[in-house]
């Protein structure tokens, strides 16, 4: 099962030929991914190897899901082709679209969004690491091969972060993990990979990686409440952050008192959820929390 | 001139203007809903979010429909529901274009004013533009590199994402959230930051060497962490990296260096062969903060 991603995916990807492209691909197909195509204009009808894998190049998203069935397609074009790649893909009707292109205009990103819902298409980012169902596939530009299967979901604003996260719980191992972009507009919330995790008979456990700016902790912790059964831990970076500084990411700042890490904090522990101090400290409270879950399921 | 610690370069003058009535009218990126909102009030002149907070009812705020963006129709409706007069439609309609042709993520103007003699004037605003758009924006011109920082001035030649901070631990580390996240780690070991340095996924040797130089010059720095965590970087080129880096610069400060996820034996042999007399490293994230504070607060 897992969310979003299975090994039944069926992986397109626009702006496969690109130097980034190639480079990713090579690394989804080693994960065990099933591309089935790129997608170029200039150069369909080409076929591209990568190791054992021949994939074909199609002139469009179209033509692409008509010849392979594809349901996923991942974008890698520069940021002034983004928005037509995702429109692109969302008149095609691809049923998910992951955006890992960083520095696409807000502009462009509010209209691919609103565009891709009422096209009935899910848009995982932009800018974003992707996501990867361990041992399954992985769309986008996650390592595979610091982690392994397992039942833990996770959903993060931060590529490192989650990266650090899996490689400290390498031993338990995850069902999904989710990068859901840095950006201020993004296709895919917290709240959103709360809600299929819930559902997932594969999630027993779900990590939830925040940072400072804008809101979406404070309103995943109030779906929390709400909405989710199964135990959630949390983490959030930026307690150290000047106001009215951009750390990194595009939508990590603390605007006047409002984005600020430790009202996400007490929001989230206002929930219920755990918040560990560092990385390190969250792995302890998942192993922790999963530690008294066994204890009591044999009592 | 210094107004709240900005230089101030320029000054306009303009007439002095009788004024009947104050509004305030802007559009802001909503990231909750991943649109923009239009808001509006007859209660102009003073700050907005003072007006919300103390009398909520005063201020209109209303989502723009991305497709269809502001029409006059639109304009009309905004206008009414804050209570504004008919003659500010045309200006809304206006303010829209301004927001979408300019790809601004805030325009707001406040006060817009009717004059004793009815004419209606934009005395003041406010705009932030969207750096992901400069690509597209030519009639910007350059950007105004001018940092009121000489090491932010320096990092930024270099292309570095720099922030200065007011600590004395020095911080180099991949990734935006992880680098946040080193930030809030050490500051738990009871250090204050004295940056935030991300060098990015692909860290070359070029840019540990830059990074460090911008570092190491900063008089506050007593010590410096590098957190790097391989995930598509493999940490033997990191650890190669900072070798490199060791040749160009000269290195004043103890330097603790942690590497872990892919390839981190290999890196950690590199460095260890390398044997900086300075340079010691630390095998956990939390064991490097604690390793890095204490130097800072040794010397």
């Amino acid at each position: 099962m897992a969310i979003h991603l299975t090994k039944e995916s069926r992986v397109l990807v626009q702006g496969m030929t690109g130097g980034e492209g190639m480079k990713h691909t090579r690394r989804m197909l080693a994960a065990g991914t099933n591309v089935v195509g790129g997608v170029n204009p200039r150069k369909a009808g080409r076929t591209v190897g990568f190791d054992e894998h021949a994939v074909p190049v199609f002139g469009t998203v179209h033509e692409g899901m008509d010849a392979t069935g594809a349901d996923v397609t991942v974008v890698f074009v520069p940021p002034a082709f983004a928005k037509a790649a995702v429109i692109e893909a969302a008149d095609a009707g691809i049923g998910l679209t992951v955006v890992i292109t960083e520095g696409i205009p807000v502009h462009d990103t509010v209209a691919f969004t609103a565009y891709a819902k009422t096209k009935g298409t899910r848009i995982i980012g932009p800018n974003c690491p992707g996501l990867i169902t361990p041992g399954q596939s992985n769309a986008g530009i996650i390592p595979a091969d610091i982690t392994k299967p397992g039942r833990i979901g996770l959903v993060s604003k931060s590529g490192t972060l989650t990266y650090q996260l899996m490689y400290e719980l390498r031993d338990i191992g995850f069902s999904t993990c989710v990068g859901i972009g840095g950006d201020p507009v993004v296709g895919t919330t917290h709240i959103d990979c709360l809600a299929a995790f819930e559902q997932d008979p594969d999630t027993d456990i779900i990590v939830l990686i925040g940072e400072i700016g804008g809101d979406a902790e404070e309103r995943a912790a109030a779906y929390i409440r709400e909405h989710v059964t199964k135990p959630v831990i949390g983490y959030i970076a930026g307690f150290t952050a000047p106001e009215g500084r951009t750390m990194g990411h595009a939508g990590a700042i603390v605007s006047g008192s409002s984005g600020t890490a430790q009202a996400k904090k007490e929001a989230l522990e206002a929930a219920g959820v755990p918040v560990g101090g560092t990385p390190t400290e969250t792995a302890r409270l998942v192993l922790a929390r999963l530690e008294a879950e066994r204890a009591e399921n044999q009592a | 001139m210094d107004i709240k610690g900005h230089t101030v370069d320029k000054v306009m003058l303009a007439q002095p203007v009788d004024t009947a009535e104050e509004f305030y009218v802007g559009y802001v990126l909503d990231r909750a809903t991943g649109g923009f909102l239009a808001i509006a009030s007859a209660e102009g002149g003073m700050e907005i979010e003072e007006v919300a907070a103390t009398r909520p009812e005063a201020v209109a705020r209303i989502p723009v429909n991305p497709s269809e963006g502001v029409t006059t129709a639109q304009a009309a409706r905004i206008a009414e529901a804050a209570g504004l007069p008919p003659q500010t439609v045309d200006v809304l309609v206006r303010l829209w274009e301004v927001l979408v042709g300019e790809d601004a993520l805030l325009v707001e103007v406040n006060p817009l004013v009717r004059t004793a003699q009815g004419r209606i004037l934009a005395l003041d605003g406010k705009v932030t533009l969207d750096d992901n758009a400069r690509f597209r924006q030519t009639r910007w011109g350059d950007e105004d590199d001018t940092h009121d920082d000489p090491l932010e001035a320096a990092a930024a030649a270099k292309g570095l994402d720099y922030v200065k901070l007011d600590g004395e631990v020095g911080i180099i580390g991949n990734g935006a959230g992880l680098v946040m996240s080193t930030l809030d780690v050490v500051a738990g070991c009871g250090a204050r930051p004295a940056d935030f340095l991300d060098i990015g996924g692909g860290a070359s040797a070029q840019i540990m060497a830059d990074g460090l130089s911008v570092v190491l010059s900063d008089p506050a720095v007593k010590s410096v962490l590098v957190n790097v965590f391989g995930g598509i970087t493999a940490c033997d080129a990191v650890a190669d990296g900072i070798v490199r880096a060791l040749d160009t610069v000269r290195l004043t400060k103890p330097l603790v260096v942690r590497l872990d996820g892919n390839n981190a034996a290999r890196g950690r042999a590199i460095l260890e062969k390398r044997a900086h007399p300075l340079v010691q490293q630390a095998t956990t994230m939390d064991g490097a903060a604690r390793r890095a504070a204490d130097l800072a607060h040794a010397v």
